[in-house]
């Protein structure tokens, strides 16, 4: 409760103080339906959550944000994010603060941008695995403007430390050919405490967009800290590299009748193996959905996601976490 | 000489099978009293299939505490009476930062738990701490509840023990790969907080694959084969229904110690209407009584539970302490109170299943 004042009053504080204000967000509402056990976790949810971003200008060099969230979950509002920008030059920018880690396209791209509804499969594993998620982080970069910047690339450099036993560094280069973008990640995880472990994750990827059409392939190959805790404590030396890729793909169909604007289809798929020495036991995601946009900013959004488990001792597939949403999505 | 230091070994290894710290002297029950707002309380309600929390005052023993309540349990959350998790924002209850207020919704006497958590602390086995107590809620009666502390981080740290792996299995969990089966689907990884189960996979491939008449070593590498046999006869001979592929924890103190067992949830033990058996149905003991030497062990700690401990002396006494206990506030539950059924007739019940349920277990060949 507490931080709900104190929210509040940061919040005031910064609409008095600042006249270069840029407010944004979401709200979204909708229903899941999981493939679980529902003794296990109930498998059919109706949700709400809603998002406020704030934009404060300083001057032309910092600039800061401030996001809260709440959902249906917590009844509270939490504060999401807290990060201060500094402009030193077109070639270098700092932001320092709770900020995303990045590792994959996916995690650069806010919530109210996503082409699904829910994260993908990929990045609930990263997740569980410490490669995903917020943190706070001093991050060197450089965004790349098409029609600004004469140099085509962009980069990502960052610190972070969360407040627990992980602390490490992620970078991205990007290079930029007319609608096409090249990228190579990297991030260090560095865990202390009783089982200590460093682990490391490489990707590569490639985005097109373009004339309402978007695509991208990530390849990924990463250390499994959770398993190699496990193997290290068994003293077995083989550890296990994760071998995954992905393509997200979309296209936007114009359509501006009274009731539909636009009809934006999309299909995700991937490929994820927990250790690259036997990618027969794997886990295929097939997505597939559209956002029905009513107003630019207004959609109705429809996912069902498949997933399909093979692991090392069972024969047969699963299905399990399979899900199917629906969702209306309001973007301010 | 060598009789009188059998003699003390024996009792030495009695004593330390009677581990018992629940003291039934008491014959207070506990009250505990809510209050939460209207709204938060339809919120609760709303969302009881949820793990959603609202904020709620809690009063104990002269003290109010802050707290968030958020719906608990599993089958049950479909039940109109439902259990709560019970959060501190500050102070200890009974040590404790965190607990569940359990319906134990299949345990029409609440007598049920307290026996089953008797005899699973007289085995030694690590158990959870756990009290009845009477629940209001905004001053209205909300009936007996079951107060167990959690297994979490706090439980093994509260026990100076260390853990490296806990997993709880969740229903109708299997122990083989030979049917489909996805470990993420029915079992839940509590310690730590991640969905890898390579672990226990490696334990349910091994229970489908290992020759246990000529090699018992890896088996005993990755179970603690002992534990579990005590662990499936008494929770047999208890007829609990719910506790051969749900309700237990595998416990592993390092990553390269063999699993134990943590009994949990003992609602649906001293099952009146269904029979388990003396050796309950699952993949584990089915692969363990293959071998010869285990199966006598089996039928040793059967012997010694039906001669000791699953007894009249040993748990009619706990019967008895508890029926005094309860039967003040038995009536004002309203989920349990039956015109047709009393608290005293569903008492004799319990009592003379455990009678019969001996003589049965006595004479059943394993």
């Amino acid at each position: 409760m507490k931080l709900n004042y104190i929210l509040f009053f940061i919040f005031l504080v910064f609409n008095i103080s600042f006249s270069q204000l840029k407010y944004s967000g979401y709200g979204a509402t909708g229903y899941r339906w999981h493939d679980i056990n529902q003794l296990k976790e109930y498998n059919q949810e109706a949700y709400y959550e809603a998002k406020l971003e704030t934009e404060m200008k300083f001057n032309d060099e910092i600039s800061a944000e401030f996001d809260v969230y709440g959902d249906d979950e917590d009844h509270i509002i939490r504060l999401k994010e807290f990060s201060v920008k500094y402009k030193y030059s077109n070639l270098l920018r700092f932001r320092i603060g709770n900020i995303k880690k990045v590792f994959g396209i996916e995690q650069l791209t806010s919530r109210d941008e996503y082409f699904t509804i829910d994260d993908s499969y990929l990045k609930r594993k990263f997740s569980d695995l410490g490669y995903s998620g917020r943190s706070v982080s001093f991050m060197l970069y450089k965004n790349y403007d098409y029609e600004k910047d004469s140099l085509p690339f962009s980069y990502r450099i960052a610190f972070y430390k969360e407040n627990s036993l992980n602390s490490g560094f992620f970078s991205r280069l990007s290079y930029h050919f007319k609608d096409i973008a090249y990228s190579l990640g990297y991030i260090f995880q560095h865990r202390i405490g009783e089982y200590k472990m460093d682990s490391y994750g490489f990707e590569f990827d490639i985005m097109y967009a373009a004339n309402n059409f978007y695509s991208n392939f990530e390849v990924f190959y990463a250390d499994d800290p959770n398993e190699n805790i496990i193997r290290q404590s068994k003293s077995i030396e083989d550890f296990a590299k994760i071998f995954a890729i992905k393509s997200t793909n979309s296209y936007e169909f114009k359509i501006d009748k009274d009731f539909i604007k636009k009809i934006q289809p999309v299909l995700l798929l991937s490929y994820y193996a927990p250790d690259s020495k036997f990618l027969e036991y794997h886990t295929f995601q097939f997505l597939i959905g559209s956002d029905f946009y009513l107003t630019k900013k207004v959609k109705l959004r429809l996912n069902g996601d498949l997933l399909l488990t093979k692991s090392k001792f069972d024969d047969d597939y699963s299905t399990y976490d399979s899900r199917v949403t629906i969702e209306v999505f309001v973007r301010f | 000489m060598k009789k009188l230091f059998l003699f003390f070994c024996l009792c030495f290894i009695s004593c330390n099978d009677l581990i018992v710290d629940t003291d039934y002297s008491n014959d207070s029950l506990s009250v505990i009293s809510i209050t939460i707002k209207p709204e938060h309380y339809t919120e609760l309600l709303e969302n009881k299939l949820k793990d959603a929390f609202v904020p709620a005052d809690l009063y104990y023993n002269n003290k109010i505490y802050k707290v968030h309540l958020s719906p608990q349990g599993a089958g049950s959350r479909f039940y109109p009476k439902f259990g709560l998790k019970v959060t501190l924002s500050d102070g200890l209850i009974k040590g404790l930062k965190e607990f569940n207020l359990s319906t134990q919704v299949s345990d029409n006497t609440l007598i049920r738990s307290q026996l089953a958590s008797h005899l699973y602390k007289q085995f030694g086995f690590l158990s959870f701490y756990s009290e009845v107590i009477f629940l209001k809620i905004n001053n209205e009666d909300k009936g007996l509840f079951l107060l167990t502390e959690k297994i979490d981080e706090d439980f093994f740290q509260r026990r100076n023990k260390k853990v490296f792996e806990l997993v709880k299995t969740v229903f109708d969990a299997k122990f083989t790969f030979m049917d489909k089966n996805n470990p993420e689907a029915t079992f839940e990884k509590k310690i730590p907080d991640d969905n890898n189960f390579s672990n226990l996979s490696e334990f349910i491939h091994l229970i489908d694959t290992i020759d246990i008449t000529k090699n018992t070593n890896s088996l005993e590498k990755l179970l603690d084969v002992d534990n579990y046999i005590k662990y499936h006869a008494l929770t047999s001979i208890m007829n609990n229904t719910d506790g051969l592929a749900n309700n237990f924890y595998f416990y592993k103190e390092r990553g390269n110690s063999p699993y134990v067992i943590i009994p949990w949830d003992f609602d649906k033990s001293f099952n009146l209407q269904f029979k388990v058996g003396v050796v309950g149905n699952n993949h584990i003991i089915k692969k363990i009584l293959e071998n010869e030497n285990y199966r006598k062990r089996y039928n040793d700690i059967v012997m010694l539970i039906v001669e000791k401990y699953f007894t009249e002396e040993n748990l009619f006494p706990i019967i008895d302490s508890c029926y005094q206990k309860f039967k003040k506030f038995y009536n004002r539950d309203p989920f349990l109170y039956n015109e047709q059924e009393s608290f005293e007739t569903r008492v004799r019940l319990l009592k003379d299943f455990i009678i019969s349920q001996r003589e049965i277990i006595k004479h059943e060949k394993i």
